[in-house]
């Protein structure tokens, strides 16, 4: 497709900016993914995100290496491994072994405490670099209602907690103090309220793109292509280039729809990817289209992008920006919020098929699978447990997975 | 019933030693809410974390929690709702969950799922997260403060009586002779029995029982040991290490800081509690890991046990033993710890701390 290749073309040249940027010294923020980007968007500072990294490593088949030198150099086995390559490569200290020969020294760290892990991978990244490191806390929501992607979009004020806002907005303004800092530029808060503004903006059109393939006879853009068209703009989110990238994307499906072109012309079976991309193996998203026509037409990334992003400002932009962040993660992997959402968007998108990520070793994304899996199946869904890392191809065996997936296919199809 | 004989019976049967006597049970999963806050409503505190231990032979098993339990889960976790979801605590009035275990947001979650969908009785115990950050800043002590008035109004509404100040203050004072009644214990070779036995006691009971135990040093010989790693309900890593020393600092959840971290004075207690840097979950990671080689600075010889489910406390370990090589004390890291582990574990851990010897 024409647009995810100018998607990667642009993330192709931005990370060679990026990379010379950094490299030649420009000071740099590296933060998890969960952490409020939009004030280094903003405050135009250079950004490298964890797990986008961690994928960067993974893709180019590196993780082995690195989760091998892990075990060798003390931490065991079972310790999350998605948010900690990145650690490893720094940790391991060969930077000519990584992409771009390794990152230089972040000049500023943040993460969120959504997970065990998290403040302690940084901890350990702000130790070796001596970075600042930038902790924002994560109280739990006490009694969610199982759709949040109802409530959060208008009513976050109630559905989160005016607690948990009052201390997410007190922890982001500390974290524009140090940006401030850092670069000796102002925040500017009505420039700011315009640049949440085209935010919303594009996430409405991604909502829009998310409801054609939807409601498409046949999905017109399988994963493999949404990802590169929605995750490269929501990195650069609220940019120029990345609303007229999703205005292009959106005219290129409804024309494909239009036209009647499928993704996978002879479609039977519509399936749905659970959880992270598998970055070390992405052609496994095409694995089942010519043997069964089973598509992927459905993985997270493009519905949450509303779901997840659109916050109405109510007149203060800071505080949306704090009810988007203060239960990113936890939306998508903790019940009763993921095993709901994962009911609704099989139902709008009319899944036959979902095959749903376990990663044993990174509990916190694997807690709530089971729950997803017992919904989904109440639903009229056939669910396949891949027990395997995102990352950590180690223990990944393709040929038993796709035999796996098969003899479902197999049985789905005898059945129908 | 001899002293030594109820206190070792409330350690192994745990919530199951607590008979109803009036006053409204309140379970607790995990440390961080100090007991005397639940004293001072009128209600009764009671562990529920650590099933009793004939639960590993005898205990309940539900179809409907095995259903959704990953075999990732928390071992603690997966015990507890099976015994929530077989009606152990129906009895209860309320649950608290604390945020800052490690197990205690899971469990919380997965409880209040399997009610939602059904699979839980529907008029058990009120559950409720506790959600105390660990931190100094003014914007956490407001937000903490918040979170006490929901805790304090979740309570009244449970137990059927608000929290009092002069209660508060009376509870406070009975901990505290409970803490003294265990400091006169230090050297005895069941204090970690004899101490946790008192999650299952009130204080004054636990403080009376202990007063009439029979003071017992055992030799300080050998290494001096300090103990680290994740939760573990069983006297295992003490026993292990009696083969080589005497236990000087057992920093881990069940060890030293219950129930000394959950003391304080009534205006302050919250603040004071937020303060206590041996949470490993909910603290920021440098001030744990300073508190935790302060607490091993006198040791020779410092044991590290993580569970099989441990993602927070594996990545200190590099670090820490790289710094403990470099002041001398020696470090044993045992292989990852089961839930309830058999022989061939204990040999195994038993050689690795021969080897970080020799």
């Amino acid at each position: 497709m024409t647009m995810a290749a100018a998607a990667t073309s642009y993330q192709r040249d931005w990370i060679k900016g990026l990379r010379a940027e950094i490299t030649q010294g420009a000071p740099f923020a590296f933060v998890n993914a969960d952490t409020p980007h939009e004030i280094f968007h903003f405050m135009d500072v250079p950004m490298v995100t964890n797990q986008w990294w961690s994928a960067v490593i993974a893709a180019k088949q590196q993780a082995p290496f690195y989760f091998d030198w892990m075990e060798d150099a003390g931490f065991h086995r079972h310790l999350p491994k998605y948010s900690s390559l990145p650690l490893m490569a720094l940790l391991e200290g060969d930077a000519e072994r990584q992409p771009w020969g390794g990152l230089p020294a972040p000049a500023l760290l943040c993460a969120r405490a959504s997970s065990d892990e998290h403040a302690r991978i940084f901890q350990l990244w702000s130790d070796k670099t001596g970075a600042p490191l930038h902790l924002l806390s994560a109280p739990a929501v006490p009694d969610p209602a199982p759709d949040w992607w109802v409530q959060a979009r208008s009513n976050w004020e109630d559905f989160y907690g005016t607690a948990r806002l009052d201390l997410m907005v007190a922890e982001i303004e500390e974290l524009i103090g140090a940006v401030e800092e850092m670069t000796g530029r102002t925040f500017e808060r009505d420039a700011f309220a315009a640049y949440m503004d085209r935010i919303d903006q594009q996430e409405k059109i991604l909502d829009e793109v998310s409801q054609m393939i939807a409601e498409a006879p046949k999905v017109p853009v399988g994963i493999g292509e949404q990802m590169p068209n929605v995750m490269i703009p929501q990195w650069h989110r609220g940019s120029d280039w990345a609303l007229q990238h999703v205005e292009t994307f959106r005219d290129e499906v409804a024309e494909r729809i239009r036209d009647g072109h499928a993704a996978c012309p002879n479609e039977r079976i519509r399936m749905m990817w659970i959880g992270a991309g598998l970055w070390f193996d992405t052609s496994f998203y095409k694995a089942f289209e010519d043997s069964h026509g089973a598509t992927f037409a459905w993985s997270m990334y493009l519905p949450f992008a509303a779901d997840g992003y659109i916050r109405e400002d109510h007149g203060d932009p800071l505080r949306a920006l704090a009810a988007r962040v203060s239960a990113m993660n936890e939306q998508l992997h903790q019940p009763p919020w993921v095993n709901a959402w994962m009911v609704e968007q099989a139902k709008r998108y009319r899944i036959d098929v979902a095959l749903l990520l376990i990663p044993e070793h990174d509990r916190f994304s694997g807690y709530g699978s089971l729950f997803v899996k017992q919904a989904l199946e109440a639903a009229g869904v056939t669910v396949i447990e891949v027990w395997s890392d995102m990352v950590d191809p180690r223990d990944w065996d393709r040929e038993a997975v796709v035999a796996q997936v098969t003899e479902a296919l197999d049985n789905l199809e005898d059945r129908t | 019933m001899p002293a030594m004989e109820e206190l070792m019976r409330a350690f192994r049967d745990r919530a199951d030693h607590v008979k109803p006597s009036g006053a409204p049970l309140v379970g607790t999963f995990g440390d961080g809410l100090p007991e005397a806050l639940i004293r001072a409503t009128g209600a009764r505190a009671v562990e529920v974390k650590a099933p009793p231990l004939a639960d590993a032979a005898t205990g309940p098993q539900v179809a409907a929690v095995s259903r959704v339990a990953e075999g990732f889960l928390d071992d603690f976790t997966a015990r507890f709702l099976h015994r929530f979801a077989a009606g152990a605590f129906d009895h209860y009035a309320m649950i608290v969950f604390a945020r800052d275990d490690v197990a205690g947001l899971t469990a919380y979650q997965y409880a209040t799922e399997l009610r939602r969908l059904g699979h839980a009785p529907p008029n058990g115990p009120r559950l409720h997260l506790w959600n105390l950050l660990h931190g100094q800043s003014e914007a956490i002590a407001r937000f903490n403060a918040t979170e006490a008035e929901r805790l304090d109004a979740a309570l009244a509404e449970a137990a059927g009586a608000a929290l009092s100040p002069d209660a508060l203050t009376e509870a406070l004072t009975r901990e505290e002779a409970r803490a003294q009644a265990l400091a006169r214990l230090d050297g005895h070779p069941d204090l970690f029995a004899l101490r946790n036995a008192g999650r299952w006691l009130e204080a004054e009971t636990h403080a009376a029982l202990l007063d009439t135990v029979e003071t017992v040093e055992e030799p300080q010989t050998g290494l001096r040991i300090g103990l680290i790693g994740t939760a573990c309900d069983l006297p295992l890593m003490h026993d292990l290490a009696r083969h080589f020393g005497h236990v000087t600092a057992d920093l881990t959840p069940y060890g030293d800081p219950w129930p000394g971290q959950h003391l304080g004075q009534a205006e302050s207690l919250l603040r004071d509690v937020a303060k206590a840097p041996l949470h490993i979950r909910a603290n920021p990671p440098r001030r744990y890991g300073e508190a935790l080689r302060t607490g091993l600075a006198d040791c020779d010889l410092v044991i590290a046990s993580p569970d099989r489910n441990d993602d927070s406390f594996g990545w200190d370990l590099p670090t820490l033993a790289r710094d403990l090589a470099d002041q001398g004390t020696r470090f044993a890291r045992l292989p990852l710890r089961p839930f309830r582990p058999d022989a061939a574990w204990i040999d195994t851990a038993h050689s690795r701390i021969e080897e970080a010897l020799a």
